[in-house]
């Protein structure tokens, strides 16, 4: 029942998941602040911010751990709010993957059958083929405590997805991972959901993560939507300077508005120079204070470099990263500013106290915000 | 922890051959041991015996310690040739079990200058009886109006579900027992009247207590009315509020003797005959005679009065007539059978 | 290196043998005097044989009141974890103030004496008491129940009196629950019931076996309870052993009831052990 058949329905179309103005209260303060995100069938979105920012409550919102305070939760066009978790037909991977230790991988796998009342071949049947899936065909008869952390990881995902949920749910799943496995596991998660084509939200606080794997980031801080774009958008057309910042490296410069409109600015930044860049966000007219963002490969050294944007400084600090380098360099107005540029023709390290111009690889990369 | 294996040799060595030899052990000198009951009697003795040998021995040193009979043999018993106690008191029972058990010395009957002027019943040769414990009936005079005047009382329609007993395990209890066989024609060595008359007795009982103390419980607690009861331990629950009066039925109060004994071998024998010796004077008796002790003296010297005067008897010779002793001895016998019998028949 | 090792290991040894000596002397030598008295076949000594035992297991009595002990345990242990779940549970969702409350109720019971806690249950089970005084004052009875001095009224009073020792270990294994298997069983489809009888109560089950274990052992032999609340008629093996002990000085027998005693709560006991390894076999994550 449960098979083939269904899950092969849902191999090409996911359900829809729409949050609409979900506010989570708790006493004083605002948990979730009215957020809204149009999620599409078949997209994988990660909710990403920092400790505290509302991601992992809202999560609980969907599974229906908690009720949200206003807002509502709605499946395929159906709101679920009234529903308790048990029949939400939403599948979650947690971040220590809570498999049951008493029982064995492949009972683990069927627990969602069972309770659904399937009857024990099909549970086996099914259970084996999503162990299948996640390639641990052979471990059905093991204990948890008897696998590695990503084979664990690969249980609670075909337990999560041999129910065929509507929706999955995964939290922070690849925090408790070394580094190496990680990489590993996120390809082949995201290669299970493509197959499956399941609705998918990623809870993570790992930015690359969440811009390796998802169709597209939210970006939450302090319980509010700072943005919700795919992840290039997300990387280079920040809509807030917390984005801008949280996400990648950015250096800040102060400066003032000389110039704007739809299509970019002019900004005299404090350390000299005046800087092309793109159209400012939010509300700053010519003559106020911003902050500009320029991330370190948005800069090079150039000992030529004689434009209008261009900054003199000295160098603090070279670090050789392999591929790149990075250099620390004190400008006019005291701030500091990482450079980050190719290492070509193995060239040498500037060394601290050497006086340098910097200049943009190219006009209007510079995001520019209202000064805070 | 520097025990060596040669220590611990040597030590468990000593340890054994002293088990082994017990004459191997020396004679310590050692303060006199009395062991008294625990509770009022501890307190009575406190207060009024210890003071009194003090000043007859000129301050010799003494230790109360107190302990049941049951733990007073057993301690003699372990250690018969160094015994750690030099006195012992005992309820009937418990002292006839001493006896046999040979853990005791005959009284120095013609040194005492006391032991010709108790009362017949308290010149035992094996330790004479300093103290009577009297049993009678106990009710509270809240609920029962008009006071009850026999033992037969208690079958009365009338406390259907309000009489407390004690089982077997306690003298009061045994004693009571044999009350009833004697009521019924039956004796120390005929039980089975007593067994009749508990079995008609069984709709009018609240409740069988497993020692006389849970009799006081029950009394505050109002799950009983009308039990036999010790009068010293009524006259504790009295003071402190607890509405229980005393009576003695016209059948006669039960009285135990407690008697007094010097232990067998004890290194301080003299002390010991002192320390009973004081027992026996007629000043200590007439002490613990008043408020709050209220205790029966056994010199006939003593003359009876206060609140003992007026709830138990004026004089001896009215003690005589109103107070019945049992014959321990033969109820020893087959006491344990009682026991055995008690628990298998009375369920309530 | 493994000099020091060595060196360290053997003090620890040393530090242990005061421990060790005071076992032996407070423990093993009691027991075997116990074990030879009971082979005494009369209270003055000389014979020994079986007697005591041939007596003890064929009386149909006696035998009685094994049975009606080892049962009473059954009876108090089964009350006592129905009572104790809850509570534990209760201590697990709450918050932390919340926590503490509960625990201090729970613990409470352990800063009084045992006949404290028993005199309470007198007050509370007498005719006067605070279960009659209510339901007479609510009119559901005209005379006051028997409570005190009943088999039901011991059971209720061991219960309560017993109960940290059930709740405590009880407490200590559900905090050991991750609380997301609760959740993971939810999303997954199961009702709170399923969720309970397939997650919570297997993961519970060392918890449940030491409380029962304890409480079990502690109930049995709770001869102050079980005298002040059962009275004088109620005969279970401690009152059995100290009637024959104490009253009748009749130590043979007393110590052969003791032994036997011993070993049916060693039976008993070691059952629960088996049950214990069982599940802490598959609970140990």
């Amino acid at each position: 029942m449960v098979g083939a058949s269904q899950s092969s329905q849902s191999a090409q179309r996911g359900q829809t998941l729409l949050l609409d103005g979900i506010t989570q209260r708790y006493g004083n303060t605002l948990a979730v602040d009215d957020v809204t995100l149009d999620i599409k069938g078949g997209e994988l979105v990660a909710l990403l911010g920092p400790s505290g920012c509302g991601k992992t409550t809202l999560l609980r919102i969907i599974a229906g751990f908690m009720a949200q305070t206003k807002g509502h939760v709605i499946v395929g066009g159906e709101a679920i709010d009234g529903l308790p978790p048990n029949r939400r037909s939403v599948g979650i991977v947690f971040q220590n993957y809570a498999l049951f230790p008493h029982m064995t991988v492949a009972e683990n796998v069927a627990y969602g059958l069972d309770a659904r009342g399937v009857d024990g071949a099909t549970q086996r049947s099914e259970a084996q083929r999503m162990l299948d899936l996640v390639k641990l065909g052979h471990l059905g008869d093991r204990m948890p405590r008897q696998l590695s952390g990503g084979q664990q990881q690969r249980v609670a995902l075909a337990r999560a997805l041999a129910v065929n949920p509507s929706i999955l749910l995964l939290d922070e799943p690849f925090a408790a991972l070394d580094k190496n496995l990680r990489l590993d596991m996120q390809i082949e998660v995201k290669r299970i959901q493509r197959l499956s084509g399941i609705t998918t939200i990623l809870v993570t606080h790992d930015q690359e993560e969440a811009l390796s794997m998802a169709d597209r980031v939210a970006v939450l801080s302090q319980g509010r939507l700072e943005q919700f774009s795919p992840p290039t958008e997300i990387y280079d057309a920040p809509d807030s300077l917390f984005v801008n910042t949280f996400v990648g490296s950015a250096n800040l410069l102060g400066g003032v508005l000389l110039d704007a409109d739809r299509s970019g600015g002019t900004v005299q930044l404090d350390a000299g120079g005046t800087i092309e860049t793109r159209a400012p966000k939010g509300e700053v007219r010519p003559g106020g204070r911003v902050t500009v963002c320029l991330r370190p490969e948005h800069l090079r050294v150039d000992p030529a470099a004689d434009g209008a944007d261009t900054l003199n400084g000295v160098v603090e600090m070279g670090l050789p990263l392999g591929a790149t380098v990075v250099h620390e360099v004190r400008v006019a107005d005291g701030s500091a500013v990482k450079v980050s540029e190719p290492r070509i023709d193995r060239a040498a390290l500037f060394a601290p106290g050497t006086p340098v111009r910097l200049a943009p690889v190219a006009p209007r990369l510079a995001s520019v915000f209202a000064a805070a | 922890m520097l025990l060596t294996r040669r220590t611990l040799m040597q030590t468990a060595l000593t340890l054994g051959a002293m088990h082994a030899f017990p004459g191997l052990t020396w004679a310590q000198a050692r303060p006199l041991v009395f062991a008294t009951f625990t509770g009022s009697w501890e307190e009575a003795h406190k207060a009024v015996l210890v003071p009194a040998f003090r000043k007859a021995t000129g301050n010799a040193d003494m230790v109360l310690d107190p302990m049941l009979s049951v733990d007073q043999i057993a301690k003699v018993n372990a250690a018969k040739n160094n015994p750690p106690i030099d006195v012992m008191l005992h309820d009937p029972g418990p002292a006839l079990q001493a006896i046999a058990q040979d853990l005791v010395e005959p009284y120095p009957v013609e040194k005492s200058a006391h032991y010709k002027d108790l009362i017949p019943e308290a010149q035992v040769p094996m330790g004479p009886s300093p103290f009577f414990q009297v049993v009678g009936i106990t009710y509270n005079p809240e609920t029962v109006k008009t006071p009850p005047t026999s033992w037969a009382d208690l079958w009365k329609p009338e406390f259907k579900g309000r009489v407390g007993i004690t089982n077997l395990n306690s003298t009061l209890g045994t004693g009571f027992m044999v009350e009833l066989a004697k009521m019924h024609g039956g004796s120390e060595s005929n039980i089975d009247p007593a067994f009749k008359a508990l079995e008609a007795l069984r709709p009018s009982l609240a409740a069988v207590a497993a020692n006389p103390g849970q009799l006081a419980t029950l009394f505050q607690q109002g799950q009983i009315d009308i039990s036999p009861g010790n009068f010293n331990a009524i006259q504790i629950l009295k003071a402190r509020g607890v509405p229980v009066e005393f009576v003695i039925p016209k059948e006669g109060a039960i009285a135990f003797k407690t008697t007094i004994h010097i232990v067998k071998n004890s290194p301080n024998k003299e002390l010991a005959f002192k320390l009973i010796e004081a027992a026996l004077s007629p000043e200590v008796q007439a002490q613990l005679m008043e408020e709050p002790f209220l205790i029966v003296p056994t010199n006939t010297k003593v003359a009876i009065k206060g609140e003992l005067a007026k709830t138990l008897a004026k004089d001896h010779a009215e003690i005589a007539k109103k107070f019945v002793f049992q014959d321990w001895a033969k109820i020893n016998e087959q006491r344990s059978a009682w026991i055995e019998r008690f628990n298998r028949e009375i369920k309530v | 290196m493994a000099a020091t090792l060595r060196n360290v290991t053997t003090y620890d040894l040393k530090l242990a043998a005061p421990l060790a000596a005071g076992f032996v002397v407070f423990f093993v030598t009691p027991l075997v005097i116990l074990l030879a008295l009971s082979f005494q076949t009369d209270p003055q000594g000389g014979h020994f044989g079986l007697t005591q035992y041939v007596n003890f297991l064929g009386d149909s009595f006696s035998l009685g009141v094994l049975g009606s002990t080892l049962w009473l345990g059954v009876k108090v242990t089964a009350l006592t974890l129905l009572l104790g779940y809850p509570v534990a549970w209760l201590h697990q969702r709450s918050p932390g103030w919340a926590k503490g409350v509960i625990m201090l109720l729970v613990l409470l019971p352990l800063l009084t004496s045992v006949v404290v806690r028993t005199f309470a249950w007198v007050v509370i089970l007498g005719r006067q008491g605070i279960v009659n005084a209510s339901l007479l004052g609510l009119g559901l009875i005209d005379t006051p129940l028997k409570l005190l001095y009943t088999e039901g009224g011991v059971v209720m009073a061991l219960a309560q009196v017993q109960m940290p020792l059930m709740v405590l270990p009880l407490i200590t294994a559900l905090s050991r629950i991750d609380p997301n298997l609760a959740d993971a069983s939810s999303v997954l489809g199961a009702g709170h019931w399923r969720t309970f009888r397939k997650v919570i109560l297997p993961l519970s089950l060392p918890g449940i076996i030491a409380g029962c274990l304890l409480t079990y052992a502690a109930a049995i032999t709770a001869f102050i309870t079980q005298s002040l609340i059962g009275g004088g008629q109620m005969l279970f093996m401690p009152m059995y052993i100290y009637q024959q002990a104490s009253t009748l000085q009749n130590w043979p027998f007393a110590a052969a009831i003791s032994v036997i005693f011993l070993v049916a709560v060693l039976v008993v006991v070691s059952i629960f052990n088996v049950l214990g390894r069982l599940s802490r076999g598959y609970t140990n994550a």
